[in-house]
């Protein structure tokens, strides 16, 4: 093991996402000529793996026990933390960031979003959103079939699968100018879930759900979007929750959920509730969506106390 | 599917060893995720799964490396090649004592100190705002999370080997 401070210090810059393009550069370099710091690179990065899958999980316990306290919080029922913990042991995604806590918290929250697909005449843009509050994507609303039966009320919103698609969703942006500005000492987060059933399918479709916040405006979200790739700078922010089902839980509601903090400079967020299909050439029949719910949570933080 | 599932923990850290940040990871596992699907014919054996997996995995990461040429904050090919080379060697079974290892590692730090490195651990840029929450400079905290994560890695190491592990 390779045990120059200097070279660890410079690895643990670039898998914490502070290493600028000289370092990297001097990473590069290094790594190329030097085998055994190639060694010390990859351990290093398999212990920054391990940590991340405990910080996870710690994020689902923080969020159950902190539940009790003085909290106007009623988003996650048991039976919904249940499921969250069941997605994560099966499959799922979380990139998220936990803040140290002290003393009492204090929660309210507010329902901006309550969505059951039960309006027969619903039509959605089926691109991505480019104004504030409206659904996007290809869905429209139906009753069940396949003995299903809506989570909420009579209907349920239908993804319409597109040929060659490897997801098909349904988006919606929340202009942050829309609501009160944040009381000193709390920070706000997104909270979002919905009912996700694939009763007809030969192939094990996956279900996400997807927060990320932009400081852009939100006619200018769409194209942020599209260029995540070439700048980092134009989204502050991502969460995405996965599920996939067991083959013998396909015709079974699975309910979805994802919160994000919502960091400083943020004037946007688009949330995205989805399916993706493992197989897009195989045929992908009707997915329904159901009991979406996006809220706004105001969390008492109180101020760290001088070392 | 239910190899994937059972094997994607230890896909998820090779393809860290590869990628600069986790949104990468998890927009290349899910590419893989599609092909192993298309090519799971191609699998003889179960038991190959995660030598199997990997090699899509590289390939993944390797189309990515190409989409984000323009990016200066990413490894070179050539890089990646090398250390997908000497990544590929560590079995399930060796990534599962390392974690051991780190539990018990992470036992014997105090509360804030093991809060603090996750909190570096879960998100690029984490540890800037970590420094905001808590009224500290972020080179002072940087510097604090470095020598945890620094001790936590000589710990693992020397766990692994009492136990007769060999990572290095």
């Amino acid at each position: 093991m390779n045990k120059s401070p200097e070279h660890e210090n410079l690895i643990d810059r670039y898998l914490t996402g502070m290493a600028d393009e000289v370092d990297v550069e001097q990473l590069e370099t290094l790594l190329k000529t030097d085998e055994e710091l190639r060694q010390t690179f990859l351990a290093a990065s398999r212990i920054d793996s391990h940590l991340r899958e405990q910080a996870e999980q710690l994020t689902l316990v923080k969020e159950e026990i902190s539940r009790p306290l003085k909290s106007h919080f009623a988003w996650i029922n048991p039976g919904a933390a249940a499921g969250l913990l069941i997605g994560l042991l099966s499959a799922s995604v979380v990139w998220a960031y936990v803040v140290p806590r002290g003393g009492e918290i204090t929660r309210t929250s507010q329902e901006i979003v309550s969505e059951g697909f039960e309006d027969s005449d619903i039509e959605l843009p089926i691109h991505l959103p480019v104004k504030a509050n409206q659904w996007c994507g290809r869905l429209d609303s139906v009753t069940p079939k396949g003995g299903i039966s809506a989570v909420e009320g009579k209907r349920v919103g239908r993804l319409i699968p597109k040929a060659g698609n490897r997801s098909d969703s349904l988006s919606r942006v929340v202009d942050l100018q829309d609501y009160p500005d944040l009381e000193s000492g709390y920070v706000r987060s997104l909270k979002v879930k919905g009912s996700f059933a694939a009763p007809f399918t030969e192939q094990s479709p996956g279900f996400h759900v997807r927060i990320v916040a932009f400081s852009q405006a939100p006619e200018d979200v769409r194209q942020a979007w599209r260029d995540r790739w070439n700048s980092d700078a134009m989204i502050l922010q991502g969460v995405e929750r996965k599920h996939l089902p067991e083959k013998d839980e396909q015709g079974n509601w699975h309910e979805v959920s994802a919160s994000l903090e919502i960091p400083e400079g943020t004037r946007s967020i688009m949330v995205t509730l989805g399916v993706w299909h493992l197989n897009p050439e195989m045929s992908v029949p009707d997915l329904y969506l159901d009991a979406v719910q996006v809220q706004l949570v105001d969390t008492y933080k109180p101020p760290a106390k001088p070392k | 599917m239910r190899l994937f599932v059972r094997h994607e923990r230890d896909l998820r850290v090779f393809a860290r060893s590869l990628l600069p940040n986790w949104p990468a990871v998890d927009d290349v596992l899910q590419e893989a995720s599609v092909v192993m699907w298309k090519k799971l014919h191609q699998l003889e054996q179960e038991e190959d799964f995660f030598t199997w997996a990997r090699v899509i995995v590289r390939y993944e990461v390797l189309n990515a490396r190409r989409k984000a040429a323009r990016d200066r904050l990413v490894l070179s090919e050539e890089l990646l090649e090398l250390l997908a080379n000497e990544a590929m060697p560590t079995t399930g079974d060796e990534l599962e004592k390392e974690r051991e290892a780190l539990n018990c590692c992470l036992k014997k730090m105090g509360d804030e100190q093991r809060q603090l490195v996750f909190a570096a651990s879960m998100r690029d840029g984490g540890v800037k705002e970590l420094a905001e929450a808590t009224n500290r400079t972020a080179n002072s905290l940087y510097k604090l999370i470095g020598r945890l994560r620094a001790s936590l890695r000589e710990c693992v190491h020397r766990e692994l080997q009492t136990q007769g592990g060999n990572h290095e």
